[in-house]
């Protein structure tokens, strides 16, 4: 399996600092394990590890490879925020012979088809959520990084060479227009 | 005469004697450069953020524009630092102010009756703003548990500065910026920022979910008796993490284990011995709604039924809400009872489910539930 991340040749203040060239080992492994298995995990992993750069001038190219990754990731189809009746506890089949709550142990239901309905209901639910929290997860690690750049080209004075490199960064590393767009925004 | 002595072309006077022009010269205004200029804010203000080694210059401008050499004696410039022309000369134009001392100077140049001033504002102080952008007072220093707050010097001062919190995380520790992400528990947290010359802190009063607020949404399902020989029906609620006045969008939420509490016709066996399995973590969104809380994004389906015959008795799980923050470990909110309530019989049955500050009610022979909230 081939890197990800580009060699980086215009490092800013502390680039290549012991502590973040660990970072980078361990951000490449985590984006190469999440190429091999698909598993957001690992971009959770990856986005924890440039979370340890305390460096505000490092790891910034780190950050944007994350990001970039991060937002490939999405399923830009599905909207975190529209309603995907997910609930916390489902109900079972009501009716029968049986008095019947939501949210009991599907154990406790004497009636195997309708035990097996409710079954099904709540793995379909626990589905329906994963795919929720996975993409939520997604959306806060891209949310948390372009802040985290944003934040960081705020700070800069207007002329700061820094503020400069960090833009031709952007440049170079991201290749969605819209996602350039929001990481320069005023 | 002097190649740069004036012509006056706008506005300065020429008297001409036998031999010799005289022009009357004022001050036509003042140029700053080194601080920002400051929209709606009287007596011409500029502000710099605190910089230990730089200054900010202030030159004010003749009109008619001459050489620094042939001001008039009555031109005056004062505040500040006065600074040396390249000749070696003190110059009557221009002025510096430290920006590495927090204060303000007022540099003002006369000339006659003219007279221009500026003020310069060094300062040293952290701006905030709260990430989520509801509630909509991002200026607030009252956040949630795992809430981030941006925080920066403000009008960007060079240089870099360490910065430092008392708890929760900061995204760097040096810089002019810094994101920090508020602790796990309640507690008051200040976040400081140091120069060489001076350091500046803010606190922040971090807060706990206070509880988790139910709200009914839309029933369905109903069916009674004598048309079935059950009663019971289904509704879907809304959760709420309270209180409204933060955002609790970075926690998570749980559901713990119950053993049911149990009273007339629930007592008998199986019903004492059926639990409510525990549940999370749960996401919530970053949504807040006003006078509700941070919307969980997550309803709840809440529903059972009973059947002919029944009496009446309640059935309660008493389920423990709590939250986290990352991985740090559970905190208890509130207990949180599901209950469900029958009283009568058959056809002159009612069931009562509740939840929370949520519930519905149906009665025989009807199939469409009622909100009792």
């Amino acid at each position: 399996m081939a890197i990800i991340l580009p060699i980086v040749d215009h490092s800013f203040a502390d680039e290549n600092s012991t502590d973040t060239k660990v970072v980078q080992v361990s951000v490449t492994n985590a984006l190469n394990d999440f190429k091999q298995t698909g598993d957001y995990a690992y971009l959770v992993k990856a986005w924890d590890a440039v979370s340890s750069i305390k460096n505000a001038q490092s790891g910034i190219e780190l950050k944007l490879t994350v990001l970039q990754v991060c937002y490939k990731a999405r399923d830009m189809a599905y909207d975190p925020t529209a309603d995907h009746h997910i609930t916390l506890n489902v109900t079972p089949p009501l009716g029968g012979r049986q008095s019947l709550f939501s949210g009991m142990y599907p154990k406790d239901i004497q009636d195997p088809v309708v035990r097996k309905k409710f079954e099904e209901d709540i793995a379909e639910n626990n589905r329906r959520e994963q795919k929720l929290n996975k993409e939520r997860k997604l959306q806060q690690i891209q949310d948390a990084l372009i802040n985290n750049v944003r934040v960081v080209l705020k700070g800069q004075p207007k002329e700061s060479p820094f503020k400069k490199r960090v833009i031709q960064l952007i440049d170079s590393t991201i290749t969605e227009k819209e996602l350039k767009e929001k990481l320069l925004e005023p | 005469m002097p190649t740069n002595q004036p012509d006056c072309p706008c506005g300065c006077q020429d008297i001409t004697t036998e031999n010799t022009s005289y022009a009357f010269v004022a001050v036509s205004g003042m140029s700053v450069s080194g601080a920002t200029w400051v929209t709606n804010v009287p007596c011409n203000t500029y502000v710099v953020g605190l910089s230990c080694s730089n200054f900010v210059t202030v030159t004010a401008s003749p009109n008619p524009s001459i050489d620094d050499q042939f001001l008039p004696a009555g031109w005056n410039m004062t505040g500040g630092i006065s600074t040396t022309n390249a000749d070696g000369s003190t110059s009557r134009t221009t002025r510096l102010v430290d920006a590495g001392k927090v204060g303000i100077t007022t540099v003002t140049s006369t000339s006659g009756t003219s007279s221009e001033s500026v003020r310069i504002i060094v300062v040293f102080q952290i701006t905030n703003q709260c990430v989520a952008t509801s509630p909509t007072n991002q200026a607030r220093t009252t956040i949630g548990v795992g809430e981030q707050v941006n925080l920066w010097l403000l009008d960007s001062p060079n240089g870099t500065f360490p910065w430092s919190t008392s708890a929760g995380s900061l995204s760097s520790t040096n810089g002019t910026s810094t994101t920090l992400t508020a602790p796990g528990t309640a507690q008051s947290v200040t976040v400081t920022v140091e120069c060489s010359c001076r350091s500046t802190s803010l606190t922040f009063a971090v807060i706990s979910p206070s509880g988790f607020l139910f709200t009914n949404g839309y029933a369905y399902g109903g069916a009674s008796p004598p048309a079935q020989n059950w009663i019971g029906f289904d509704y879907h609620a809304n959760v709420y993490v309270q209180p409204d006045s933060v955002n609790f969008g970075n926690i998570s939420f749980y559901e713990s284990g119950a053993v049911p509490i149990t009273t007339g016709y629930y007592s008998s066996p199986p019903y004492p011995s059926q639990n409510h399995p525990p549940n999370g973590p749960h996401s919530v969104t970053s949504t807040v709604v006003p006078g509700l809380g941070t919307d969980t994004g997550i309803g709840d389906e809440i529903g059972g039924s009973a059947t002919v015959p029944f009496s009446n008795g309640q059935f309660t799980w008493p389920i423990v809400w709590s939250h986290s923050v990352g991985n740090t470990s559970q905190v208890s909110v509130e207990t949180i009872n599901e209950m469900f309530t029958l009283t009568g019989s058959a056809s002159t049955g009612t069931l009562q489910i509740q939840k929370g500050a949520s519930g519905y009610t149906l009665s025989s022979p009807n199939s469409t539930p009622q909100p009792i909230q």
